[in-house]
């Protein structure tokens, strides 16, 4: 990578050279508002063309223009200005609020249209802002700051991406300057200009199928006409552990209270990955590492004591080092865009390392008069090495759940001593092969994996301008991406060695045109567009691990397997041709009307049957044109749509295969498909109709945004699972019906708005319910996914994504029956336990500035719904967690062996029969017999070794207030900066993922479950959940 | 630039002539290139009969039975688990087998099918193996979906059967692949146990007959019943040598290995039961050296020991050096065999049966042979000093006991099948963990799938309340009171 990054500094300062030779006449200005206060961001545009700037922070502003020209200067919530330019270089310009609010947004398709014509909810927000606190994922940037999008993180120690839901569904598309991408990571954060999201049906109808769950679409920054702009912005940050379950630090590992002697000499438990040992008194014992042949630490005795921090001491504080390059230049018929960038990042979990370089370049220019070429190219070369495991088992498993509290981590790191690995976890004294953990160094550094990722999207494509009205253009599109991993499991370890290797490839293609029209009959605007697309995907997973171990030592090769190879693949490749007409009819710019219409065909339904036609119809209304000027109203619309999206069967679902097993020896093996094909499979309608308002008071002081949705999915082509003894457990079918229904409220406001320093805040909050109408004819529930004891299940007639589980039985008052040993008793079939649906999500944002200063943060926050902890169950269970220690009612230590009458130590006994000295949790409930209340005091290894795979006792409110990020940022002052080279020079601080405010579950960001075992990415069970991470960074941006 | 416009104008001609099309014709895009379409009935045996591997090798019954015992995580021996997954056995081998069945009967696919062996052959392993986990299942879930069972879409929530219903209909099935079998013609070519060869197909369907017939001793008692005339049927057609044992050939290969042998290759979570060991230490039977292992740490004491693991602790903290695991042929070993049934088996059931008065002969000479058939089995030596010292009383009621313990010794590691035999017979007396995490007592049966009160809720409430709880303490039909023990 060294030499890429030279290549690319060379082509800088090639670049830079050009720049100085290239001199251009300028005109500048300042642009005020009717009070004389600077309007910074204000639009200068020259009338009839794209060439345009905007004004500084102080209201300045400086343009190429010749004499003749007429400027159109606008700002939102002022009325626009025409300048007619004469010989005068200078200009100041004075805009009067006004109640015009042309803005003007990117809509499906990268149509731009006015917002203030759309009959549907479409939220902007300037890559700016999204960017300001250096977030790499597109998606936990939005977080908050967009009604309506809930974000479904992921731990934020991974590499992996959050999530959005908006309205309820997942699988939103990403459309970057039009072409559509596999993954937002293959996204340039760095090169984002605008970001429009588009939650509803009725938006994102002219994409049909791939947009249904609402679409994300990003423009990439360009440059207006004659302008030069170079910028170099660095940013530096570190990370560190922030949230960790809480644990106890009263006793050590072991399943018991006594430690073994050999010798005279006192020895722990090893193989046990419990912390129900012997008290932390700092006793004098033989630790794991006392019986490691000539070591230094050989027959060494030493205090058996607490080491609260091991856990936290295990973390790193990890570095990232974040360097873009940007360079755009456009002309009176050009434009080009270069960006580079280069993202070098670490995690908290030791030897995880990433590094990518992304170049995205875009151009266009006027071959012919009427004849525009547009171009983009963007490629993303991503290295990870070792990305930290996930999920059960991993090393965020083992410390919360299995675990020795006492652990000296610092000692774990001589995992090899003399030529042999040594866990902490030993069979035994004499036998020091790891019987159920590695040492977590021994994990990270040696099971290793690593992955490269390619991904090159872009288009080439021609604009044909006919005429002022009509236009047309041809583009080709395509992205691809592919992923190589390797996944060693190492020698000497816990496992069997092993190798695994395999390649991913993403390939999607698409052929797209449209012919726009756009005319004015006297009040009338008339704007419209056809045109078609066809597209194809492909998949294609090519893999193979060894099996039975390895051939030669500390060497990883699929060839030197020493059973039989596994070998397995995956190809599908789908096709889908469409094509669209959409009519937006305005009517004295407050009334318009749209209609569209799109037919879509796909390769995976019935062959007799593989088209959807869907319609859409909205309206918008400026009600504030037509009622009596006032202070109070500045802006108010009012909008309504129906709109409608298709959805097709997943790949191959319509035909039934057998699936082909491992041979044994020379005989085939094949088995009857689990899920039933459907050969009639159709595609289906989702319907929204949606309806909302957008207000604006006291001269866009204030603003409001409110939508209301109601949806309804119809025949689409769902899975649904069947009783087993059926011989499948699944089939799909076209008669499911869910409806969704929900609002969106938006609130901005402008809190301070003086010369000095202004504050504009918004909030946003919205709540949607997912519910099943119908199943099918042939059952009323359907299993999404189930692990651990734990169910997730669609039931007709309720809300989507109900957990079941068993609970625990009760009397009428709600009091726990127990056996006579004082074990809970739990049902004998699974009951509905909860709802994973959040009652409401939102977010809160400020932006304030006060001179060159300005300070931004950004919160957001969900109510309500549940989730399944299995590290909370574990951590329980293996008495590493606080609660497992304690005094009970007796004044006792919960810890303390449990006394019957007659003085024995046992597991259980009735609180009438202890004796006074007894220890044991306290344990209360009703005799499941009698009915009688009874309580017991129960050694604490077997009381919560009964709460174990009870869905019920484990099931956690989802509920977080989160502070997700927070900047202050400096922009040097212009008298500065005429002295130096730079236009601009702002440095900045900030914080991402800074402070979980509120959380109903200790030591879990519910914000960040991880994807284990999800169903249609339902995030609904964690099983070895990894810390938080906090970052902390600088960023200084330099503009030229 | 003309050309373009023509360009762009012919493109919007095309653009409207392909929305009068109603649908677009994709070719074999929607084809799946990774799996085949081609119905191969060798390779659905193959899959089938690779399924019994997994059911000769589960560890729920030996725990039950307390041949082994867990060491740390004692959950399995409390119990802990009440509802255990069915779905496998019905989409895994069921269907797999009921769809050979159907191949091979269908005119269509018949003559095609025949290339794997002769129809009427193939259809009758089939049959014989598809009774065999209808059995296993019913013995271990009691009613079940059986008649209504298998059908796809047609029947998405089929009725339970009585145990009782079940078992009389797989009779007819085991003589129905009787009557089918063609020993002249070519067996099965996916037939990885006996490879095709259909004598070896009469045996096991005899032999399984008859475990089946005994299996219902305690509701069938008499001479001359259902259940003695099925096992007097059956009689000549069962294996008649240790080496005619009906085996499951696991194999060096990760896929198809033996269970026992990736339990043990990171893990040490099950060693040789107390209640066990005690028992053949105090019988002073030889078996032990074949059964078990010296404890690790009394081999480094230079002082050889057998040591059991206590049984169900509600705590453990033993170390596993400290106690003796299962012998090293086969949880080290990839390939040692699965056991299906064997002649010490057969010969137990011949002297029990001699005891119910369904067939003549001598009980004591069975059971003699029976005890020699098992030592055979296992490679165990001196097996006529302990003969002697074990001998058949005759009272009958110590003898059915005598039978049954044996029984047990001779079963080791035969999981399901002697938590089957230890329920009907009722020796020998266990005594259940000290705190199960279900029920109270050593369990009899197992609970449904947890997701069938909810995907066939009117069955499985119907189920429930015609056999009895949906726990593990509800005793199945043919698991009432033995009639010679009364156990």
């Amino acid at each position: 990578m060294k030499i890429k990054t030279k290549g690319f500094l060379m082509l800088f300062f090639a670049l830079v050279v050009q720049l100085a030779l290239a001199q251009t006449q300028t005109i500048t200005g300042t642009v005020v508002d009717d009070t004389g206060m600077p309007l910074p961001g204000a639009s200068v545009v020259i009338k009839g063309t794209s060439t345009g700037t905007s004004t500084d922070f102080d209201g300045n502003f400086s343009i190429n223009a010749a004499t003749g020209d007429i400027l159109v200067v606008s700002f939102m919530g002022f009325n626009d200005q025409e300048i007619a330019v004469t010989q005068e270089s200078n200009y100041a310009i004075s805009l009067k609020s006004g109640e015009s609010l042309d803005e003007v947004v990117v809509t499906a398709l990268g149509i731009k249209r006015e917002k203030k014509s759309l009959g549907y909810s479409q939220q902007s927000i300037e890559g700016s802002t999204v960017v300001q606190a250096k977030d790499t994922d597109i998606n936990s940037a939005l977080a908050g700051k967009i009604a309506g999008v809930q974000l479904i993180g992921s731990p934020s120690s991974t590499f992996d991406n959050a999530l959005i839901r908006l309205r309820g569904e997942t699988g939103v598309l990403y459309v970057v300057d039009g072409v559509k991408i596999y993954s937002v990571s293959d996204i340039n954060m760095e090169d984002v200009a605008d970001i429009s999201v588009l939650k509803g049906v009725a938006g994102t109808a002219l994409y049909g199928t791939e947009a249904r769950n609402g679409a994300v679409i990003i423009t990439t920054k360009s440059a207006k006409n004659g302008e030069t702009k170079i910028t170099i912005d660095e940013a530096l940050s570190m990370s560190s552990l922030y949230l960790l379950p809480e644990y106890q630090n009263e006793y050590g590992g072991g399943y018991s209270q006594e430690f073994s002697t050999f010798e005279g000499q006192l020895v722990p438990n090893y193989s046990a990955d419990e912390s129900w040992g012997p008290a932390l008194d700092g006793t004098l014992v033989r630790h794991w590492d006392s019986w490691i042949p000539n070591s230094d630490t050989y027959g060494e005795l030493r205090p058996w004591s607490a080491n609260p921090d091991n856990v936290r001491d295990f973390y790193e504080t990890a570095t990232t080092n974040n360097l873009t390059f940007s360079l755009l230049k456009g002309g009176d018929d050009y434009n080009i865009k270069t960006t580079i960038n280069n993202l070098k990042t670490s995690l908290i979990t030791p030897n995880t390392n990433r590094e990518q370089t992304t170049v995205s370049f875009k151009g266009s220019y006027n071959v012919a008069p009427k004849l525009k070429f547009n171009g983009n190219f963007n490629y993303q070369y991503r290295l990870t090495d070792n990305f930290p495991v996930q999920g059960y088992g991993s090393i965020g498993s083992n410390f919360n759940q299995w675990w020795q509290r006492q652990l000296d981590i610092n000692r774990l790191k001589n995992y090899r001593q003399n030529g042999q690995i040594y866990s902490w976890n030993m069979k035994s004294a004499s036998d020091p092969t790891p019987l159920y953990w590695n040492s977590p160094y021994f994990e990270v550094y040696e099971n290793t994996n690593a992955q490269i990722k390619n991904a090159v999207y872009g288009s080439i494509g021609l604009e044909y301008e006919y005429s002022e009205h009509l236009s047309g253009l041809v583009d080709l599109r395509r992205t691809f991406n592919s992923y190589e991993y390797n996944s060693k499991t190492a020698w000497y370890g816990l496992s069997t060695p092993g190798y695994s290797e395999n390649t991913t490839t993403n390939e999607f293609n698409e052929l797209y045109t449209q012919i726009n029209y756009d005319n004015k009959f006297g009040q009338f605007d008339v704007v419209a567009n056809v045109g078609a697309q066809w597209n194809q995907r492909k998949y294609s997973y090519i893999g193979a691990n060894t099996t039975g171990g390895l051939q030669i030592p500390d060497y990883y090769s699929i060839r030197t397997s020493v059973g039989n190879i596994n070998y397995s693949r995956d190809h599908s490749s789908e096709k889908n041709y469409a094509m669209f007409a959409t009519t937006s009819l305005g009517y004295d710019n407050y009334l318009y009307l749209d209609g569209s219409y799109r037919k879509e065909y796909s390769s995976t339904a019935d062959v007799d049957d593989n088209t959807v036609d869907t319609y859409g119809v909205s309206a918008s209304f400026i009600f504030s044109n037509v009622l009596a000027k006032n202070d109070i109203l500045t802006f108010g619309k009012l909008r309504a749509g129906i709109a409608q999206a298709p959805s097709f069967p997943s790949v191959y679902a319509l035909n039934s295969t057998y699936n082909i097993q491992n041979s044994y020896e020379d005989k085939l093996s094949v088995s009857t498909p689990n899920t039933l094909a459907n050969s009639t499979l159709k595609g289906g309608i989702r319907e929204e109709k949606e309806l909302g308002t957008e207000l604006r008071f006291f001269g866009n002081k204030i603003g409001l945004d409110f939508t209301y949705f109601d949806r309804k999915d119809s025949e689409l082509p769902s899975s649904l699972t069947i009783n087993g003894a059926t011989g499948y457990t699944a089939t799909t079918g076209n008669e499911s019906i869910t409806t969704t229904n929900g609002w969106e409220l938006g609130i901005t406001g402008t809190i301070f708005d003086t010369p000095d320093f202004t504050w504009n805040a918004a909030f946003n909050i919205a709540r949607y319910r997912k519910k099943v109408v119908k199943i099918n004819d042939l059952t009323d529930q359907t299993l999404l996914a189930s692990v651990w004891r734990g169910y997730l299940y669609s039931d007709e007639g309720d809300d989507w994504g109900n957990i079941y589980g068993y609970a625990w039985q009760r009397d009428d008052s709600g009091n726990i029956l127990l056996d006579e040993s004082g074990t809970p008793q739990y049902t004998n079939a699974i009951e509905k336990l909860a709802n994973i649906q959040p009652d409401f999500t939102g977010g809160f944002n400020s932006q304030m500035s006060y001179k060159n200063f300005d300070l931004n943060f950004s919160f957001d926050f969900q109510k309500g719904g549940k989730f399944y902890s299995v590290t909370k169950m574990f951590n329980a269970s293996s008495g590493v967690g606080i609660q497992t220690v304690g005094t009970n009612d007796l004044g006792n230590s919960i810890r303390d062996a449990v006394i019957d009458a007659s003085g024995n130590e046992v597991t259980s006994v009735n609180v009438a029969d202890a004796q006074s000295s007894s220890g044991g949790i306290r344990v209360d409930g009703a005799d499941a017999t009698t009915g009688e209340l009874v309580s017991y005091y129960v050694k604490p290894r077997t009381y919560f070794g009964n709460l174990y795979g009870v869905a019920e006792e484990w099931l956690y409110d989802a509920s977080y207030i989160k502070l997700r990020q927070l900047s202050l940022g400096y922009n040097f002052p212009k008298s500065m900066m005429e002295k130096l080279p730079f236009e601009n020079l702002k440095l900045s601080v900030y914080a991402n993922n800074l402070w979980l405010v509120y959380s109903s579950v200790k030591g879990i960001d519910p914000s960040e479950i991880e994807d284990y075992y999800s169903s249609g990415n339902a995030r609904w069970v964690e099983a070895g959940q990894n810390p938080s991470q906090r970052t902390f960074g600088m960023d200084l941006k330099l503009t030229f | 630039m003309k050309k373009y416009i023509i360009k762009l104008t012919l493109f919007s001609i095309l653009l409207f002539e392909f929305t009068s099309c109603e649908t677009v014709d994709f070719g074999d895009t929607n084809v799946d290139p990774d799996a085949t379409t081609a119905a191969i009935s060798s390779g659905l045996l193959t899959y089938a009969e690779s399924q019994i591997g997994n059911a000769v090798t589960s560890e729920t019954g030996n725990l039950y039975v307390q041949y082994i015992s867990n060491i740390t995580y004692t959950d399995g021996s409390r119990y802990g688990t009440k509802n255990w997954d069915m779905d496998y056995l019905y989409y895994g081998p069921l269907i797999n087998l009921q769809t050979i069945i159907d191949l091979n009967t269908n005119e269509d696919t018949a003559l095609s099918q025949s290339a794997y062996g002769f129809n009427d052959n193939q259809i009758a392993v089939a049959k014989l193996l598809k009774a065999y986990f209808f059995q296993f299942a019913t013995d271990r879930w009691g009613m079940l979906p059986y008649s209504e069972a298998l059908q796809g879409l047609d029947n998405t929530i089929p009725v339970f059967d009585s145990q009782e219903e079940i078992y009389l209909s797989l009779f007819d099935e085991i003589d129905d692949a009787l009557a089918l079998i063609n020993e002249d013609q070519d067996g099965p070519t996916g037939d990885l146990i006996f490879d095709g060869d259909m004598a070896r197909w009469t045996q096991f369907a005899n032999t399984l007959k008859l475990v089946m017939a005994l299996r219902l001793s305690n509701v069938y008692p008499s001479a001359g019943g259902v259940a003695a005339t099925k096992f007097t049927e059956a009689m000549s057609g069962t294996i008649t040598s240790v080496e005619e044992n009906l085996l499951y050939p696991f194999i060096a290969d990760q896929s198809y290995d033996n269970p026992w042998e990736d339990r043990f290759e990171t893990r040490e979570d099950y060693a040789v039961s107390e209640p066990f060991i005690d028992r053949l230490l105090a019988d002073n039977d030889p078996r032990i050296d074949v059964y078990a292992e010296y404890t690790r740490s009394s081999v480094v004491a230079g002082d050889p020991q057998y040591i059991g693991m206590p049984y169900g602790l509600t705590t453990s903290s033993y170390a596993a050096s400290d106690v003796s695991f299962i012998t090293s042929d086969i949880i080290y070993e990839q390939t040692a065999p699965g056991v299906i049934f064997t002649y010490a088996q057969v010969l137990f059931s011949y002297a029990e049966a001699v005891e119910l008065g369904w067939i003549s002969g001598s009980a004591s000479d069975y059971y003699e042979a029976a005890i020699t058939a098992s030592f055979d089995q296992w490679g165990a030596e001196d097996s006529d000093t302990y003969i002697t010292s074990v001998s058949l009383s005759t009272n009958a009621e110590t003898a059915m006991q005598q039978i049954a313990e044996e029984k047990w010794k001779a079963l080791f590691l035969q999981g399901y099948e002697a938590w089957a035999e230890w329920r009907r017979l009722g020796y020998p007396e266990l005594t259940p963990a000290a705190e199960p995490l279900n029920g109270t007592d050593i369990p009899v049966r197992h609970g449904y799938d947890l997701d069938w009160s909810q995907s066939n809720t009117t069955n499985y409430d119907a189920a429930v309340s015609a056999q009895g709880e949906d726990d593990l303490g509800t005793n199945i039909w043919w698991d009432v009171a033995h009639p010679i023990t009364n156990q």
